[in-house]
């Protein structure tokens, strides 16, 4: 499916940015999927060294390999839904508006919308070693109404985001009312 | 009464279709929200190289296994009235 097809492209819009969250905010958990794999090996050398007759019946070795190859598979399930939250998450800026799409977990999905014309602050937030390092951090978009806003999370750039909002923001302003 | 150790195969084998369930509707919401790009083909393609590899490691390990001795045997006396 294409981005246009996705966001219900006017006629008259163009996509600015397309923006997701900074790949480094994902690295965590590629360590703690790495952590879990290797349980099952830790597991079998524990069970051989402490109970080693343990694995000799075959109904239990049947059993343990089943079941490693059950935690392995759930494991990869995990892994790979966590990389769905993380890559479907994303913010598509267009010269009209802005679309906040966030994914929660497999079955559910979070779609906001925002005339740019109708932005009044947009504050960008770097906080920690790593967001200050790798340039990432969140830009929050707040309209007149307080209920209502859009938070950009683990952006790349997003001095760079701030400022092409403002700008688009401005520029919108003056198609809606003129001037 | 007897219960064969194949009895372990079938439960995971519906385990199997539920863990392809899943990977189809990862899948599914992969390709309809525009997000098929390179990061995504890699990463399916990753986890599916390494799901292989899992079901081929699991096959080689229960190699040579008969599935039709018994696990463990119920005795069923004792639920029976005396």
């Amino acid at each position: 499916m294409r981005l246009a097809y996705l966001i219900k492209q006017k006629s008259y819009e163009k996509i600015e940015h397309v923006l997701r969250r900074h790949p480094i905010t994902f690295i965590p958990y590629v360590f703690l999927f790495l952590l879990i794999i290797s349980l099952p090996v830790g597991v079998y050398f524990m069970v051989s060294a402490i109970f080693p007759i343990f694995l000799d019946r075959e109904g239990t070795y049947v059993l343990a390999i089943l079941l490693a190859s059950a935690y392995y598979l759930v494991s990869y399930v995990l892994f790979y839904t966590q990389f769905v939250e993380y890559y479907l998450d994303m913010w598509i800026v267009t010269n009209d508006r802005i679309v906040d799409i966030e994914q929660l977990g497999l079955f559910a999905r979070s779609v906001s919308e925002l005339d740019l014309f109708r932005i009044q602050d947009v504050t960008t937030d770097v906080h920690g070693f790593f967001s200050t390092i790798f340039h990432y951090g969140d830009v929050t978009v707040k309209t007149a109404s307080s209920n209502v806003g859009i938070v950009f999370r683990n952006v790349p750039n997003p001095n760079k985001v701030r400022e092409d909002l403002i700008r688009l923001s401005h520029e919108d302003r003056k198609y809606h009312f003129g001037g | 009464m007897e219960i064969p150790l194949y009895i372990i195969l079938f439960l995971y084998f519906v385990f199997l279709s539920v863990f392809a369930s899943f990977y189809l509707v990862i899948a599914y919401h992969i390709a309809t929200s525009a997000s098929f790009t390179l990061a995504s083909f890699f990463m399916s393609f990753f986890i599916f190289a390494i799901t292989i590899l899992t079901l081929y490691g699991t096959m080689e390990l229960l190699t040579g296994v008969d599935f039709q001795q018994s696990l463990f045997t119920l005795d069923l006396s004792l639920f029976s009235p005396r």
